[in-house]
């Protein structure tokens, strides 16, 4: 948290989750060159260095596509948030084999001529008219560059300089670098594949990463349900809501707002994204008393919405209130770390009857 | 609460072991499967060789024009021809040699007929005692029209494989650029493959004029002709037209004599 930086904050389960993931880059990239090495007599197989450079471009597509899952998976199921923790190590490893991928082919297709490699990548012959043609490499140096950027900037210490709204921002660029990868696929290498099939793993990727965004975005759907009183709305069936857990909600032109219900059935809200990665607050739960985050872990007070000493982050809190047995939100949020009272919800309903 | 939830700094939540049991390794195995359908489509890129760690010396007659080569006893009418480290020509340094014996040292690139010399530099070649060899003859052209893929001739020899097709592009260009004697790859309806050294209607290096059209399937008019045993056509330049809407030109394999085999006949 805001503690101080370090390079990385080890603990346990970071290391298994590097060693595993390494594995499994390791892994991949070596059934890639063996399968590929294999699948013709050595003597009219691709170059060994073409083979690295395909199984570079290859595992940093695979690595993409699971990195790209995890967010929509974690929403669509809690069990999957180990895997979320540490994607930004994923992140950086991806970076590193698509960054070995472009220095390889940089080098390799476009270095030792008459032109500087860089400009070779831009000015190459190609048209724009056809799809044949179409020159693939810029597509690929650019989203090569927005990698950079992602990765450059992954740690903690650019999230607080940087600010997490833009931070955020810069990290969504992601899905732009997808874009560009997929083109960069289907205009480049996928064309000269003597087969059909791995154009099929492009849709399948598309179906993939698009299909569980959709599929998260509606079965994550903040909840709606509440009725507008001017500034004040009313949270329908508040005891659904489990204990320790939260509910999000949405608030039209503003930022989501995280309804949790304590072990004491007391009712608070605080902003629904997290100080540190912009994280939904409103799906993590309450440890020992404070919302966690789901994503890192980060932690504040129900009660004013202020990270338990030494941490100093703050999300803006929101008032409650019930009102003949319904619980109603004030839609205006206070600065963050604004102590206000917790409501419980029982006591005012026997106050009611 | 029905869920466990994991917090990456407190311990792993025993109940979730289970789940990551198999989702873990069922991810393992998505990505696996993936690289393995990425890599079974392996195509074949032929028999070229690049022995860049083994350097040889040959000697013989420079032939600098059009594109500069060694006649050696053993290859008299098939000569090698020599370029330099990366993507060079050698003309700089042959042209001032040409018709005198010299010995030369560099790596050797290899398909079929075809033989090239990769040199690292001017002091790989020096004078040698004179050896009586001729030029190989020339014969009479043929006017041809084919369809193939322009290559350039270090690559699709041996040095990158694969050294033709879309993705080979920008570095074939390159190497044109940098005065590579340029190929057309041309394949019959048997698929045997056959290569032929480009030069002008005068029989000149045609340098950089085919950039545009390096590595797309084109039509070519010309006059095939031999050099020894080479294969070359003196292309008109105004009628290399590139074909709209043909995916590719795949190549691989041996690319035997033209002329001798069904792709036209080549007086000899």
């Amino acid at each position: 948290m805001s503690q101080g930086y370090v390079p990385v904050q080890w603990n346990r389960n970071k290391k298994i989750y590097d060693i595993v993931l390494w594995l499994g880059i390791v892994t991949a990239m070596a059934v890639n060159v063996a399968v590929a090495g294999a699948s013709v007599s050595a003597s009219l197989a691709p170059s060994d260095e073409i083979l690295v450079l395909r199984a570079l471009g290859d595992t940093g597509f695979i690595l993409l596509n699971i990195i790209l899952a995890i967010g929509p998976l974690a929403r669509l199921n809690r069990c999957f948030l180990p895997l979320l923790y540490n994607r930004r190590h994923m992140g950086v490893s991806f970076f590193v084999i698509v960054l070995a991928h472009g220095i390889f082919a940089l080098f390799w297709y476009h270095g030792f001529g008459v032109q500087d490699p860089i400009t070779s990548v831009f000015t190459s012959q190609g048209t724009l008219e056809t799809v044949s043609d179409y020159p693939f490499q810029p597509l690929g140096f650019v989203a090569l560059l927005i990698f950079f950027l992602m990765a450059a900037t992954s740690h903690d210490f650019w999230n607080a300089v940087l600010g997490p709204k833009f931070w955020k921002s810069l990290h969504m660029l992601v899905y732009a670098g997808y874009a560009l990868v997929l083109l960069h696929l289907a205009l480049g290498a996928l064309q000269a594949e003597p087969s059909h099939v791995p154009n099929w793993v492009l849709f399948a990727s598309l179906a993939w990463v698009g299909g569980l965004h959709l599929t998260s975005m509606f079965a994550g759907k903040a909840d709606l349900s509440k009725v507008n009183r001017g500034a004040w709305v009313e949270i329908l069936d508040p005891m659904a809501i489990e204990r320790g857990v939260g509910r999000v909600v949405e608030v039209k032109g503003q930022e989501r707002v995280a309804i949790f219900r304590t072990d004491n059935d007391e009712f608070g809200a605080i902003s629904n994204v997290c100080r540190h990665q912009a994280g939904p607050l409103g799906e993590g739960c309450m440890i020992d008393g404070l919302v966690t985050c789901p994503w890192h872990g980060f932690q504040y007070q129900l009660e004013d919405g202020a990270s338990p000493p030494p941490f100093e982050e703050k999300v803006a809190t929101y008032e409650l209130k019930v009102e003949n047995g319904s619980l109603l939100l004030n839609t205006t949020a206070l600065p963050p770390g604004t102590p206000r009272p917790l409501i419980k919800l029982a006591d005012h309903a026997s106050e009611a009857s | 609460m029905k869920t466990p939830f994991f917090v990456g700094y407190l311990p792993f939540p025993k109940t979730l072991k289970p789940f990551f049991q198999w989702a873990v390794p069922l991810l393992l195995l998505a990505g696996l499967a993936t690289a393995y359908v990425f890599a079974i489509n392996t195509e074949r890129t032929g028999t070229g060789t690049w022995n860049a760690y083994d350097p040889v010396s040959i000697t013989g007659v420079v032939k600098a024009k059009p594109y500069p080569m060694i006649i050696t006893i053993d290859r008299a009418n098939h000569p090698v021809l020599i370029v330099q480290l990366g993507k060079l020509d050698a003309t700089e340094i042959l042209a001032p040699l040409d018709g005198k014996t010299v010995s030369i040292e560099g790596f050797m690139i290899e398909r079929g007929p075809w033989q090239m010399m990769e040199i690292e530099g001017p002091y790989s070649v020096a004078e040698a005692p004179t050896l009586d060899l001729a030029p190989p003859t020339e014969s009479a052209g043929m006017f041809v029209s084919l369809v193939g893929e322009i290559v350039d001739s270090k690559c699709m020899l041996g040095v990158m494989k694969p050294g033709a097709g879309k993705v080979h592009r920008e570095c074939a260009e390159l190497c044109v650029m940098g005065g590579m004697p340029p190929m057309l790859l041309v394949k019959n309806d048997a698929g045997e493959k056959a290569a032929y050294l480009l030069v002008d209607q005068q029989g000149n290096a045609v340098g950089r004029r085919l950039i545009p059209y390096i590595a797309l399937p084109v039509a070519v008019e010309g006059f095939a002709f031999r050099m020894g045993d080479m294969t070359a056509i003196r292309i008109d330049l105004a009628m290399v037209q590139e074909l709209r809407g043909s995916a590719k030109v795949a190549f691989g394999e041996s690319i035997g004599l033209a002329g001798t085999s069904s792709f036209c006949r080549i007086p000899s």
